[in-house]
């Protein structure tokens, strides 16, 4: 009930900004700039109807997880634990749904191998200069489904601070893009 | 060519993060006590989902991770079935809110509020509940802008759960004569001390099944150990790594041999040699073990025998033979005249046999456990011939000579069986 009133004071709120900017517009401005003024406003509120209409999918989306899996919130057992006795049984065998392209490393990353399993996959790290010393370090997980170079970018702040970054490239990632999942027999 | 693999939408993908995580400890460039863990959006709620599975973590932060993602109630074109909840469960961090293991901050940006907001707070509040340093914290921008601000809080979030000096001020504390050491979820590691002494190690010429690899000769043994009582188990292992590589549980390869049984305290098995040696490294992350100036480790051969023999000079410390009885192996084949027993085909609960004169359980058989050394045939520390570690104890697939206290098993490091495990020892820092 409380998302219900959150999105409801949120329209509220639109819709005031709404009958407002003309009337604020009218006051304030030159005539010349009358247009200009309100057409900015419009943006602003154009922007905060997609925000809207996000939040509202969202919290639909919310919603119907809560009611089609009752109690998933409360799981009392350790999800190590879980893990041991789980395998997600795949549908499609398949590609992430992102874009992806294999993609080559800037200069001063290298990029390594590491195993999971059976599988070899690729993961960027910033290698230090000085190899004498032990340095912090972080994984660092992309977002989206796919990795690209935006993506150690943002990892840079963690590299400023002298901390070794690895970013890893996960399982079928950063292949040809193919959005059709092969079926399983 | 894109990586190898099927995409599983947040379940197998843990898999990947947790062994980029122990390639990255592995560097001889980083601390391996201190490995963070970090992502953003999609990056994020794997983080969640690591620092739920492993212990590897010091900390992590979250940017814009969902604790769970709203596309599995809405899409039909998972590559899973998501009208199984488990399903939808074990990709959801905020199911298991009470089991994250190590302190997190889940960041999020004020323009997603609606969404990452609710999510992220009460998933915090669960985990809180459950006692964990785990905060939801809003940081201004939206869900790409706010990630370069929430990362400078994440960096001094990091820098003050391990700072840049490494805690060796203090000498390490003396090791007890018993220890338990907590894993969470009730899971306990049990270990006793050896004390210091000299020993006959290998086997005389005229035992049966001696081989020219296991000539007598006397060890000293000049500094403690705990050792673990028992092999460390399958619960033990998860408890730690995050995954479960056993072949004899319920989702492993030869789970029709176990049905029906709990295996949680079977010895894990079909683990590399790196992998024993990064459940040590993860063990001396534990405070229990760090603000002591203990580390784990696997023992060296000599260690593992002294423990085996206890005091005795026999082939086993029973003596002279052995029955299936007495420990699980190929029963049809017992040692100095046993009886003929039954052969199980597989491991055995931990602990299952009586245990030697220093309270040690599954020297003999059962699995064969890693010790740290490379193999040489003269017992040789400088070994030149790197292509095997030496592996102890036999397992529940051999005969009895392979499970005699002087046999020693030479195993290429990368290689896994449904009757490779280990054992783990504490020793001092720097010692």
């Amino acid at each position: 009930m409380k998302n219900i009133r959150y999105v409801s004071s949120f329209v509220v709120f639109v819709v005031a900004l709404r009958m407002a900017a003309p009337l604020r517009s009218q006051e304030t401005a030159a005539p010349g700039d009358i247009r200009q003024k309100f057409q900015e406003l419009q943006k602003v509120v154009e922007q905060q109807n997609a925000d809207l209409a996000e939040q509202q999918r969202r919290l639909f989306a919310i919603e119907s997880y809560l009611a089609s899996s009752p109690g998933a919130e409360v799981q009392n057992e350790d999800y190590t634990k879980a893990r041991s006795r789980f395998h997600t049984k795949l549908l499609r065998k398949g590609p992430p749904p992102d874009k992806g392209a294999p993609i080559a490393p800037p200069q001063g990353v290298s990029e390594v191998v590491y195993s999971s399993g059976d599988l070899h996959l690729k993961a960027w790290v910033n290698r230090p200069a000085d190899s004498s010393r032990k340095y912090p370090a972080v994984l660092f997980l992309h977002g989206g489904f796919e990795f690209a170079k935006g993506d150690w970018e943002q990892s840079k702040p963690y590299r400023d601070a002298e901390f070794v970054v690895l970013a890893p490239m996960l399982r079928a990632e950063n292949g040809p893009a193919r959005r059709i999942f092969v079926l399983l027999r | 060519m894109g990586q190898p693999g099927a995409f599983s939408y947040f379940y197998d993908e843990v898999d990947d993060v947790l062994a980029a995580a122990e390639y990255l400890a592995k560097q001889s460039y980083v601390d391996p006590n201190r490995v963070f863990l970090a992502g953003h959006s999609v990056g994020g709620t794997l983080t969640l989902l690591a620092a739920l599975a492993s212990r590897r973590f010091r900390a992590a932060t979250s940017f814009s991770g969902a604790a769970f993602w709203p596309e599995f109630a809405e899409s039909k074109s998972l590559p899973f079935d998501r009208r199984d909840p488990q399903e939808i469960r074990m990709r959801s961090p905020i199911a298991y809110a009470s089991s994250f293991h190590c302190p997190l901050r889940m960041y999020f940006g004020t323009r997603e509020d609606g969404f990452f907001g609710i999510m992220s707070r009460r998933t915090a509040a669960l985990a809180r509940k459950a006692g964990l340093d785990v905060e939801a914290v809003a940081v201004e921008g939206d869900h790409g802008s706010h990630v370069a601000k929430a990362m400078m809080q994440s960096i001094a979030f990091f820098k003050k759960i391990a700072p840049d000096e490494a805690p060796t001020g203090s000498s390490p504390v003396e090791l007890p004569r018993t220890l338990d050491v907590e894993l969470g979820d009730s899971i306990k590691l049990k270990l006793v001390r050896i004390e210091t002494g000299k020993f006959l190690m290998g086997s005389p010429v005229s035992e049966t099944g001696h081989t020219d690899d296991e000539a007598q000769h006397e060890v000293v043994v000049a500094k403690p150990y705990l050792i673990g009582i028992f092999p460390v188990t399958q619960a033990q292992y998860r408890q730690l790594m995050g995954t479960q590589p056993s072949q004899f549980s319920p989702v492993g390869r030869s789970r029709d041999k176990v049905n029906g049984l709990d295996t949680d305290e079977f010895p894990v098995e079909n683990v590399k040699w790196e992998d024993a040696m990064d459940f040590c490294s993860v063990l001396s992350l534990l405070p229990a073990l760090r603000d002591n100036g203990w580390v784990g480790d696997l023992p060296s051969e000599a260690e593992w025998e002294y423990a085996a023999r206890a005091g005795t000079r026999t082939p086993f410390y029973f003596g002279n033979q052995l029955s299936s009885e007495q420990a699980n192996f190929n029963g049809n084949n017992p040692y100095g005249g046993g009886p003929k027993g039954p052969f199980l085909q597989r491991t055995t609960k931990v602990g299952s046999y009586p245990p030697n004169a220093w309270g040690l359980y599954d020297m003999h058989g059962n699995v064969l456990q890693w010790t740290r050394d490379w193999y040489d045939k003269d017992y040789r520390a400088d070994a030149s011939d790197m292509t095997a570690r030496t592996a102890r104890a036999g397992f529940w697939g051999l005969g009895s000579n392979g499970c005699r206290a002087a046999r020693r098993m030479p195993v290429a490091p990368n290689v896994r069986g449904s009757g490779l495990g280990f054992r783990v020892i504490i020793r001092l820092r720097n010692n």
